[in-house]
């Protein structure tokens, strides 16, 4: 029998740059994270020499950080229960009730917003509520407001921006769920005499959890960690911990209390994520023995 | 299906499309008016485009920022190719495995991620530069074209590779004439992906974009924090015409549908 060479086309040693930039870009400075919010001074080498829980001392016996972290829970939960509710009508929508012709248009209206910057998305709607802009002239117009005055720099502004930027996120993500429904279940609900709530509740949305669990996800993780928002349209009370984790490194200047402060924060935000987690499991459990 | 219900959620959808758009729609009309806080009634005039193409900072940022987004997406275009024809030969569940890993570059939030960077390449005394902006950017586009180029490779099989080895072509042709063209649009839609996505990461750019050195988003944070410049109207038209062109592109592939899901 001749000899067979491996190709190199059937090697999963094809995989082993990118593993190895993965690691060296993503576990390697989570790593360094760890040990510089223990280092004791300010880093001068390459490695923390001196180890000490200095920073985490400092950073809670004040309560900037913990009320900082409250409010950006707050905030992100705002926004993300926001665009759940104007989502879901939505998505069904586009996935029950345009036509199919029109359908796919209406997909990629949506999916437009979110391929265009963050920054232009943020300076539209800035523009958009300037004082003696167009909605401020409008509403000038109708005599109920001054033109002058303008919702931008509070923090109502920064969950409406926030909202703004997200929302195709979750509509895109409960609609693939929707879609995915068999017409003829809802019409066997039907038949058999099931109320639009009952039809809602049995049917609809256990297969909808899905789509909504992703949703909830994908907006809430970025909107926790956004600062580009809080610091452009927030003011002074719209302020979030990420603005805080941003002014240690590009401000202050100071790593380690820079690197704690970003470290608990995620570690405080996968703490939260699970605990949605968990909520999703339970509901959905729930509906399990409910539909038994 | 026709019902009050359904009725109003068809309202719905195109009452937010509209509000959706109704920002980005004022931003395009302004771009041709001669007043500064787009007062009404609007005045057409083309000095804002004029300034922007002659004075502005904006332009040279746009240029950096469409170069550099090219070479990241290159960069992540090939390696994550080539990761994907790994990841088809791998075990089930180490490929399992594997893309979970690859996608957490996308589930942490890039500020954390950012900013651990900018400690990593400090550490590594290069600090801010082009190569850590570089590395930073890959890392976050890399998924993206992994996700969507192996996701086309389970589903075609090896046959006709197997084919044309048994018929005596060579590794680089049958990457050449096979494996490629076969998963051609989901490169071409992967790639198109990693250079929307650098083109507007903000945070990473943010952090390790060398001092003095602005890319477009970066142009864009100094303008807008210091007030509306009238002349980013003209090039947020101009840019987003060209994001609108792309997705047509990748819709015509037909990968509309998988982007929805990947994202």
């Amino acid at each position: 029998m001749k000899f067979q060479r491996k190709d190199v086309l059937k090697s999963p040693w094809l995989s082993l740059p990118s593993a190895f930039l993965l690691v060296l870009m993503i576990v390697a400075p989570i790593l360094l994270l760890l040990s510089y919010s223990f280092s004791g001074a300010e880093v001068e080498g390459i490695l923390p020499t001196q180890f000490s829980v200095s920073n985490y001392v400092s950073l809670f016996s004040n309560n900037i950080f913990s009320n900082l972290m409250l409010k950006s829970t707050v905030i992100s939960l705002e926004v993300t229960v926001i665009c759940l509710l104007v989502a879901f009508p939505c998505a069904w929508a586009l996935a029950k009730v345009v036509k199919e012709q029109r359908r796919n248009f209406l997909v990629i209206l949506i999916i437009i917003p979110f391929f265009i910057s963050q920054l232009i998305l943020i300076y539209a709607i800035m523009n958009f509520f300037q004082p003696k802009g167009i909605l401020m002239e409008i509403l000038a117009f109708l005599k109920l407001a001054d033109v002058k005055s303008s919702i931008l720099y509070t923090r109502a502004c920064v969950v409406l921006v926030l909202v703004y930027e997200f929302l195709p996120y979750m509509i895109l993500a409960i609609y693939s769920s929707l879609e995915a429904i068999d017409n003829s279940e809802i019409y066997a609900a039907k038949t058999l005499g099931a109320s639009k709530f009952r039809i809602l509740r049995s049917v609809v949305l256990p297969k909808a959890m899905a789509g909504i669990r992703t949703g909830v996800i994908l907006v809430f993780i970025p909107v926790m960690g956004s600062f580009v928002e809080p610091n452009i349209v927030g003011g002074p009370n719209g302020m979030m911990v990420g603005s805080l984790i941003d002014n240690q490194f590009t401000t202050s200047y100071n790593m380690t209390l820079g690197a704690t402060t970003a470290l608990v924060f995620l570690v405080a935000l996968l703490i939260v994520v699970a605990l949605i987690n968990l909520l999703f499991n339970l509901i959905s459990n729930h509906k399990g023995v409910e539909v038994k | 299906m026709k019902s009050k219900l359904n009725l109003f959620s068809k309202i719905w959808l195109y009452i937010i499309i509209a509000l959706l758009f109704l920002p980005i729609l004022v931003v395009i009309i302004n771009s041709f008016n001669s007043s500064r806080f787009g007062t009404i009634p609007i005045n057409f005039t083309l000095k804002w485009y004029e300034q922007l193409f002659t004075k502005s900072d904006l332009l040279n940022a746009t240029v950096l920022s469409i170069w550099f987004s090219l070479l990241v997406a290159l960069g992540a275009t090939i390696l994550g190719v080539i990761t994907a024809i790994g990841m088809r030969n791998m075990k089930p569940r180490m490929s399992a495995f594997f893309s979970l890993f690859t996608t957490i570059p996308v589930i942490i939030p890039w500020l954390v991620l950012s900013v651990s960077l900018l400690i990593l390449f400090n550490v590594f005394s290069i600090g801010r530069s082009y190569v850590s902006m570089f590395f930073g950017n890959l890392i976050v586009c890399l998924p993206y074209v992994v996700l969507m180029v192996s996701s086309r490779f389970t589903k075609s099989s090896t046959i006709t590779e197997d084919a044309a080895r048994t018929l005596g072509a060579k590794t680089m042709t049958i990457l050449l004439k096979v494996t490629l063209p076969s998963a051609l649009p989901a490169i071409l839609s992967g790639s198109l992906m990693a250079f929307v996505v650098c083109f507007n990461n903000f945070v990473m750019q943010y952090y390790l974009a060398p001092f003095g050195v602005r890319t477009l988003p970066l142009e864009i944070y100094n303008m807008v924090r210091v007030g509306c410049e009238p002349d980013i109207n003209a090039l947020a038209t101009i840019i987003i015409l060209f994001t609108v062109i792309p997705l047509i592109v990748i819709h015509k592939l037909g990968y509309s549908n998988q982007i929805a899901v990947k994202k």
